[in-house]
């Protein structure tokens, strides 16, 4: 196992709050929520079962031990209601990652309800074609617009652009127009005085 | 479709900006050693952000040494010593500067382009001994790509894909051949995460910003079919007032995949640099194209 405190990036003798703060941190960074479909949402979560190891390994018999890891430790499915047996075939299709596969079986199917185009978006989704999935999600949201899983799947696909940027404002990004633009200012300055 | 990958310049440390520059100067170097004085003026910073986070994977300091450089005669500037990483991203960069003025040369027949690109012909040459599988995936992906661009193809997604695929097989290729063994399995997974994300982002970067252009030259642009402009219905800022919010979308998207990728690589150095060009370099591009205004550089 690799060094705790180097996972958490804190230093050897750090505090207990210190601890805690830098564990809390790195659960938000490689929340499973935050990979929700996502490719790499395997190493994401080998991230955040270090992250836990090293936690508990700090905290000893500290009260949270692994309070994230048992949550959100196995491989959850995502789809909850489930259809026709075709259509089951295809979610297990796409799970297993054979996303050509899956497509070629849906371009096969001349009812094309709600349900297919869903499927269609997710596919699309896993492929990183953002713009064809919130279409056809979309669409089968509207066509079916009491499905939850379909609204939920929507919103999630929504939020995370908004994570970005909620992540780069939390670093600092845009926090004084007026101070970047002096700063601008000073850079182009100190360019022109670089070049002798 | 240069110019795109930057940092923030403002909001990056003094020593972290000496950095940044030592790179882009090792670049040149290396590049000026090994193809020759005339393409070194093809240079752009894009592919220094490839070079820093190749190196950053790697546990040894970087070796910067002050020189002087033919630019900048009086001043010595610091220069990072070249390396695997360094000599690499900077023959990307000529391949993507080559193709870039051919593509000149075929859009509007700019002999000054083809001129240039004919420069850098011998070059091309050896860099393609040595790097034939790429050359030969750009070139292949970029002929798919004219060829839906001559289509007229209104999906977003799938015109992107060609110039996605290039970026995917310029930073997998990269870090497979940094690692001296087999390159690891998940370093490919996340360099080809980011490579293919910052392609599609720079693609759509770059058709928004030409949106304007494309309609006064009549010239293909995917925006314009994927949202069905309609000239007579309406001017062009209505038209981009339209479509911005899911063109925000999109590129906010990419971005958010490349953090996401960029946050699960084991980063042994220059963590601010890259943090730096992620959050804030490329956010920044992002809504400077968005709000129209037009490039400083």
């Amino acid at each position: 196992m690799n060094n705790p405190y180097e996972v958490l990036g804190v230093r050897q003798n750090a505090s207990e709050e210190e601890i805690k703060t830098a564990y809390r941190e790195l659960v938000k960074k490689y929340h499973p929520d935050k990979y929700q479909n996502n490719p790499l949402s395997d190493l994401a979560e080998e991230k955040l079962q270090e992250v836990n190891e090293a936690y508990d390994a700090l905290m000893k018999n500290g009260g949270g031990n692994g309070a994230y890891g048992n949550s959100y430790g196995g491989a959850q499915n995502s789809y909850q209601n489930q259809t026709t047996p075709e259509y089951n075939d295809i979610r297990s299709i796409i799970d297993s990652g054979n996303l050509g596969y899956a497509e070629q079986k849906l371009a096969q199917m001349r009812n094309r309800d709600a349900e297919w185009f869903f499927l269609s978006g997710m596919i699309s989704y896993k492929k990183g074609w953002y713009d064809d999935a919130v279409t056809k999600v979309r669409t089968a949201a509207s066509m079916n617009p009491n499905n939850f899983e379909y609204q939920t799947a929507l919103n999630n696909i929504m939020n995370s652009g908004r994570m970005y940027q909620n992540n780069s404002y939390g670093r600092g990004y845009g926090n004084d127009d007026m101070m970047c633009k002096l700063c601008q200012a000073y850079m182009c300055a100190d360019c022109l005085c670089d070049c002798f | 479709m240069l110019g795109y990958v930057v940092p923030d310049k403002g909001e990056l440390k003094m020593r972290e900006y000496e950095v940044y520059s030592s790179y882009y100067c090792g670049m040149c170097k290396s590049i000026g050693r090994r193809y020759g004085q005339l393409p070194r003026f093809t240079l752009s910073y894009d592919f220094v952000f490839l070079a820093v986070l190749l190196t950053a994977l790697e546990k040894e300091a970087d070796h910067i040494e002050k020189e002087h450089c033919i630019i900048h005669h009086i001043k010595r500037k610091p220069i990072v010593e070249e390396s695997e990483a360094v000599a690499y991203a900077g023959d990307v960069m000529l391949i993507m500067a080559y193709y870039k003025l051919m593509d000149d040369y075929h859009d509007d027949h700019s002999y000054k382009a083809k001129l240039a690109a004919v420069g850098l012909l011998p070059t091309i040459r050896k860099i393609q001994s040595d790097k034939g599988e790429l050359c030969r995936l750009t070139e292949e992906n970029l002929n798919f790509l004219s060829k839906l661009e001559k289509d007229k193809c209104s999906e977003l997604d799938r015109v992107e894909e060609p110039f996605a695929q290039i970026m995917l097989e310029i930073f997998k290729s990269g870090v497979e051949k940094m690692s001296t063994g087999p390159a690891e399995e998940k370093n490919i997974k996340l360099f080809s995460h980011i490579g293919y994300h910052l392609g599609k982002w720079i693609y759509l970067m770059d058709a928004y910003e030409d949106i304007e252009e494309n309609i006064t030259k009549n010239t293909y642009n995917p925006l314009l079919y994927r949202f069905e402009y309609d000239g007579e219905k309406e001017s062009i800022p209505e038209f981009k007032m339209r479509i911005k919010s899911a063109v925000e979308f999109n590129l906010m998207h990419y971005l958010a995949e490349i953090s996401n990728a960029a946050e699960l690589l084991d980063i042994k150095k220059n963590k601010g640099i890259i943090e730096n060009v992620v959050y804030f370099g490329l956010r920044g591009r992002t809504e400077q194209i968005l709000s129209g205004k037009k490039t400083e550089e």
